[in-house]
């Protein structure tokens, strides 16, 4: 067997040129299963990161205006809900008390954004008003100090969580920036806090890294109820909960949606909504399986293709070497060593077109990951799958022609000029 | 060794181009004879030997080789006879081009399933014998017409056949060339007492047979001792 296939390896080198052309059908449908494998997989696995960064648990509550009887919107008039339109404090008491299986509620508001600055340091920071709930809905790392806690809601204290890129820019180091009092210049007033935690930025994989570094703009956490001392509204537009593990997410959405709508039952220009990503993610995956499945399937037509290359260039083969199949069998060849010695031949062009596709895969996949941006994964299997998958084609495709010199009448063989 | 009866072989038959290659020819062949085939182009002494090496078949007429009816043989068990039984030796050499004159020799011990270290051990004992032991590892581009000769013969002694089937081996070379191989085989009857049938258009190397057998259109016309057998070769 070793013997068969190190022959036939011998007379792939000695026709170089007519072996490569034949292997080249193998090689782009190896490639290119390869590719597409490892391009889907870095695909799926960087929207899926884009997903879980927003949370594919988490269902968002807000209230938007009211679609008219035709189910458009009215584009001319663009309102700004009245204190009264939107979601007070007491309404979400409510609302937890009515589903219980809320495991957080996670709010935030917009402060604006400013520069922080000690004389001629800065750093650019927006403001969030933020609940204790953020920071686990929205995975914060603390690394120093602590969180915004209930106690700073409760009494609006004018305290700050900053990023440790903040910390670094104004005071050089954590550990020197806790307790600080930091001024944010922002465009209408210059906002005092006192620094009680520090927070690990992460890069969001959405954007690049876009900014230069020092004018990178990161959040600083404030309590919700000292963002909104300056509002001059009290209530809510837009919250985020999350059920605790094990709730049915769409049919939790669905439930609290009714919930809330029936609140907004009486309001002409308002009314609340409640969508979660789940959905979202399942039909951008399975659209992006479908897309691999099809590309695979051209891949796979490639192969079918080389495949015939194989069988149609090892039928050449047999033709020209049916004296050797003669002389083969004179010494005593039975028919299986004829065939065994052709599907080795088959096998060994097609496995040589599977490797060499393989490496040619990994660096498209590796080209293609990048391009997506996600890290280039390929698990072995695959690389093995493909690789047996190569040899199969050999033997599928080989064997006709192996059968057919394995079936010659030896002394036609023979004699055959 | 060898028996037949009444053997036919006709092609195209039963069509207006029929033709009657061999016309019935009864021969019988005892072990360790060395035969010489002799007759004009055409008169169907190669026919006959591929027949006697279980490569082609009988239109008609009885063949038994070491008493087993030829005949009745599946495709398998002809190839184990050609195997284990025969020894081939053609007029073109018939080496396999892209294996050394070592792997040609082992190749007949390949199919036989000889292990691969008692293989090598054995062809290059063979090829030693032919005094080709310094081309052992040469390809057969590489080798004179004698060479290559003496390496077939190797291979065709690889699995110890009963009968070695030579036709015109010295067809292809010049005439001292020949004489060489010839005295080869005579060695080879000799010292291993094998059947040999030879075919060969030389009458001084026929006549040096114990046997020669005459064809002529497909029928023996005279199968008597050669006339200078055991007699030696000049050059
Ligand atoms: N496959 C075949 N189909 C038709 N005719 C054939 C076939 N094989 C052999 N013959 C015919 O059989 C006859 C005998 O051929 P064979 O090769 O046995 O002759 P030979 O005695 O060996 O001649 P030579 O000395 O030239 O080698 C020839 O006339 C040849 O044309
Ligand atoms: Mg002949």
């Amino acid at each position: 067997m070793i013997e068969n296939l190190l022959l036939s390896l011998e007379s792939l080198r000695a026709n170089k040129m007519r072996s490569f052309l034949t292997m080249l059908g193998i090689i782009i449908g190896i490639s290119s299963v390869i590719a597409v494998i490892a391009v889907g997989n870095a695909m799926t696995a960087s929207v899926n990161n884009q997903f879980a960064e927003f949370g594919i648990n988490n269902v968002s509550l807000g209230i938007q205006m009211r679609a008219d009887e035709s189910g458009s919107f009215d584009m001319a008039v663009t309102k700004t809900p009245k204190d009264s339109d939107r979601i007070s404090s007491e309404q979400m008491e409510t609302m937890r008390q009515r589903f219980p299986e809320i495991d957080k509620l996670s709010l935030s508001e917009d402060a604006g954004r400013g520069k922080a600055k000690i004389g001629r340091k800065y750093s650019n920071v927006s403001i969030s008003g933020v609940n204790p709930d953020y920071a686990k809905v929205n995975k914060v790392k603390m690394v120093l100090g602590r969180y915004i806690s209930d106690a700073d809601v409760r009494s609006a204290r004018s305290v700050i969580v900053v990023s440790d890129r903040t910390a670094e820019a104004l005071y050089g180091s954590n550990a020197s920036a806790i307790g600080q009092n930091i001024s944010i210049y922002t465009d209408k007033a210059i906002k005092q806090f006192a620094i009680v935690g520090i927070y690990k930025y992460t890069q969001s994989a959405m954007m690049g890294a876009a900014v230069s570094d020092r004018d990178l703009e990161t959040s600083g956490y404030v309590p919700v109820t000292s963002a909104k001392k300056d509002s001059p509204y009290k209530n809510y537009t837009s919250l985020t909960v999350v059920p605790k593990p094990g709730t049915e997410l769409n049919d939790f959405t669905n439930r609290i949606s009714a919930y809330l709508n029936q609140l907004y039952e009486r309001n002409k220009d308002w009314e609340a909504y409640a969508y979660n990503m789940k959905s979202e993610l399942e039909s951008t995956n399975s659209m992006m399986k479908t897309l691999s499945m099809a590309i695979a399937a051209i891949a796979g037509i490639a192969l079918i293709v080389g495949g015939i290359g194989v069988m149609n260039i090892m039928l050449v083969s047999v033709t020209e070497r049916t004296h050797e199949i003669g002389v083969r069998k004179a010494l005593g060849a039975k028919d299986a060593h004829i065939r065994l010695q052709f599907v080795a031949e088959a096998v060994a062009l097609s496995a040589t077109g599977g490797v060499i596709g393989i490496v040619l895969g990994v660096a498209l996949g590796m080209v293609g990951a990048n391009i997506v941006g996600a890290p280039f994964e390929l698990s072995i299997y695959v690389v093995l799958g493909t690789v047996l998958f190569s040899m199969f084609i050999g033997v599928f495709f080989g064997y006709y022609p192996a059968n057919k010199a394995a079936r010659l009448n030896p002394i036609d063989a023979l004699r055959y000029e | 060794m060898i028996q037949m009866r009444d053997v036919f072989k006709r092609y195209f038959a039963d069509t207006p181009n029929e033709i009657t290659v061999l016309n019935g020819i009864d021969l019988s062949i005892g072990s360790g004879e060395f035969v010489a085939i002799v007759g004009q182009s055409g008169s169907g002494k190669s026919t006959l030997m591929n027949i006697i090496g279980a490569l082609d078949q009988p239109t008609s007429g009885e063949y038994e080789l070491g008493g087993t009816p030829i005949q009745e043989l599946k495709r398998d068990e002809l190839a184990e006879i050609r195997n284990r039984k025969i020894g081939f030796v053609f007029q073109s050499f018939n080496l396999i081009p892209r294996s050394s004159a070592l792997k040609n020799v082992e190749l007949p011990m390949i199919y036989a399933g000889v292990k691969a270290s008692e293989r090598a051990r054995r062809a290059r004992q063979l090829l030693e014998m032919m005094e080709m032991e310094e081309r052992m590892n040469h390809f057969p581009s590489e080798l004179s017409g004698g060479q290559k000769q003496r390496v077939a013969i190797a291979r065709a002694l690889a699995n110890d056949p009963d009968i070695l089937l030579a036709d015109e081996p010295t067809g292809a070379l010049d005439s001292k060339t020949g004489n060489l191989v010839m005295e080869i085989f005579l060695r080879i009857h000799r010292e291993e007492q094998k059947t040999i049938l030879f075919i060969t258009h030389s009458t001084e190397l026929a006549e040096l047979c114990p046997r020669v057998v005459t064809l002529k259109d497909g029928q023996i016309v005279s199968d008597k001792a050669g006339t200078n057998a055991g007699g030696k070769l000049h050059d």
